[in-house]
């Protein structure tokens, strides 16, 4: 992939929590990640992994403990004031439950143009010829303008989410778990309706998700993450033929498929995700690896690359080139 | 050994949520139950347990557990099957325990609720059971309140406590549905493990129709309160009769399925 279109750029991205005297909570520990121009960037990990948390520093919402956020070549950390909020019309999140995220006081059509209001961007008589527009551009009819959220079913609520996110045409829309919430014949629509909007306008997604077959359905990219540790990161084609890291192979295995051989005994990490608080050295994987060697245990392995585009953080695998 | 013939059952609204359901249950079969959200799978688990909120009623129909009309049970034949020979899972267990109260306290006043034993006994009786639910750690647990286990730790609290008195017929209204697929993985094992152990039955609710394929015997999908198809997971898969399940089927996201990028 050509370097030239990372249009954000994560490095070295560390969030901690002092939640005591003697105790940190590391939820995110040194990631790195670049989100490219009219590519998805998927993330998986289970809850308390720190996916959440890694969204949340990018759009500003949190602020990292150390590391960059490099937007187009300026670190935006580092912004404030006037210049942060401006930033934020860059990058957009959709939500997770859109009944949550949609005021339920306002109508659909202030809800879509309140960012353009908010940026000035519009005036107070545009409204409504906008918010039709956009209606029009998720699917919706026009009459939904003067609705209110409850009027609404959950897919076509995260319509709106959407909608509202593509107001300000941002180059970055984060997805946090924005289909987990909706019932499967649901989700399919409104992840091909994302697709279908992302080549229209060529913008970046990163998608966070549980599911990793969702996200390698829909993903350029994936990475997967485990205790605020980015652990693997490969392409979301083939992904299941690719994965050499435990916990990925791990999160393959625990997934039901149609059509599986019922006789197969699922194979199954054990135990479950330990506390991220004052955590151990060495792997952050090593407390459920069933290979884990003493060097597991005192030395925390690197994201090394295993192949072009395919990069690991596992002592156990065979890798000569370090990044 | 439990049946539901030709059930219907409506709200204060009128119009029936469930129309026309039958279903016989053998005892140690599982059958999932498969629909989207609103299409009354919840409603139908419930009114076979005699638990349907505000106005809900069976209005037609007959529910037979070993050849005896439940829908005419008193409230206290009701006590005497409920929680013992009818069990429930919920899909957050943490919601149904007490948020006050250790866990052990719960757990014996439970059992002591349904059979005359001392505290004791039936504290030792808990830790037994959460012990075969493969909880380390036992007497932690008893000792924890709810908020401080993880998810995966209270589901398993939760299945422990419905299987106290091996009940004949296990509800499960999806039990995994709130947990990570890892530990889902291993839950659903453990519930597979538990009818070869207690030969319970179990109805299983899920929107899942890939693990419900795996952990049932039989299938049964729902939509708007009717039974648009059903059969084994193999039939069902292979030749699914109704247009619904086949779009059904055809929207669950798969590995070698079609990429979208």
């Amino acid at each position: 992939m050509c370097e030239n279109n990372a249009i954000l750029e994560a490095q070295n991205l560390t969030k901690k929590f002092k939640i005591s005297k003697n105790s940190t909570l590391t939820a995110c520990d040194d990631i790195s990640l670049k989100f490219y121009q009219g590519k998805t960037l998927g993330i998986v990990g289970e809850s308390g992994c720190g996916k959440s948390t890694f969204i949340k520093m990018l759009s500003l919402i949190t602020k990292p403990t150390s590391g960059e956020i490099m937007f187009r070549g300026c670190d935006i950390t580092k912004l404030k004031g006037e210049e942060k909020r401006n930033n934020h019309s860059h990058i957009q999140m959709i939500f997770q439950n859109p009944l949550e995220a949609l005021p339920p006081r306002m109508k659909i059509r202030d809800i879509i143009c309140e960012p353009l209001l908010n940026f000035k961007k519009i005036k107070n008589h545009e409204k409504d010829e906008i918010a039709r527009k956009y209606l029009e551009m998720v699917e919706l009819p026009e009459e939904f303008a003067l609705r209110y959220p409850h009027h609404m079913s959950g897919g076509q609520r995260q319509r709106i989410g959407i909608a509202r996110a593509l107001v300000l045409e941002p180059e970055l829309i984060i997805c946090d778990e924005a289909t987990s919430a909706l019932d499967v014949s649901v989700q399919k629509n409104i992840i091909e309706l994302l697709i279908r909007l992302q080549k229209q306008k060529q913008i970046s997604i990163g998608f966070i998700c549980h599911d990793i077959v969702l996200v390698s359905q829909i993903s350029h990219q994936v990475a997967v993450m485990y205790l605020g540790n980015i652990v693997e990161i490969l392409p979301g084609k083939d992904l299941h033929k690719y994965a050499i890291h435990p916990y990925t192979k791990g999160l393959l295995h625990s997934v039901f498929y149609l059509g599986m051989d019922k006789s197969t005994k699922i194979d199954k990490l054990t135990g479950e995700v330990p506390s991220p608080v004052n955590l151990p050295n060495g792997c952050p994987f090593q407390s459920r690896c069933s290979d884990a060697k003493q060097l597991c245990r005192e030395i925390k392995p690197k994201l090394r690359e295993y192949q072009e585009g395919h990069m690991v953080a596992c002592h156990l695998l065979p890798i000569d080139k370090p990044v | 050994m439990f049946e539901f013939r030709n059930i219907s059952v409506s709200y204060q609204t009128g119009n029936p949520v469930i129309e026309n359901f039958s279903l016989s249950m053998k005892e140690g079969e599982i059958v999932g139950i498969v629909g989207e959200s609103g299409s009354g799978k919840t409603t139908l688990i419930h009114s076979a347990m005699g638990l349907l909120s505000c106005g809900g009623k069976v209005t037609n129909g007959k529910l037979t557990f070993f050849g005896d009309s439940i829908l005419d049970y008193s409230d206290e034949q009701w006590r005497n099957i409920r929680g013992k020979k009818i069990a429930m899972i919920y899909q957050d267990s943490g919601a149904m325990l007490n948020p006050i109260r250790k866990i052990g306290s719960q757990y014996v006043e439970f059992i002591r609720t349904h059979e005359k034993i001392s505290k004791k006994e039936a504290w030792n009786k808990s830790m037994q059971l959460l012990e075969d639910m493969m909880l380390s750690d036992v007497d932690h647990v008893m000792n924890s309140y709810p908020f401080q286990l993880s998810g995966g730790m209270r589901q398993r609290v939760g299945i422990a406590m419905a299987m106290t008195f091996s009940p004949n017929l296990l509800l499960a209204d999806e039990p995994t549905s709130a947990l990570d697929v890892t530990t889902q993985a291993q839950i659903v094992r453990q519930m597979k493990d538990l009818r070869e152990i207690y030969h319970t039955a179990i109805i299983f609710v899920t929107h899942n129709i890939g693990l419900a394929s795996y952990i049932a015997d039989r299938i049964v999908v729902m939509k708007s309160g009717k039974i648009v198809d059903t059969g084994t997971p193999e039939e069902l898969l292979n030749n699914p009769v109704s247009e619904y399940t086949r779009k059904l089927l055809d929207c669950v996201p798969t590995l070698e399925g079609k990429r979208y990028v």
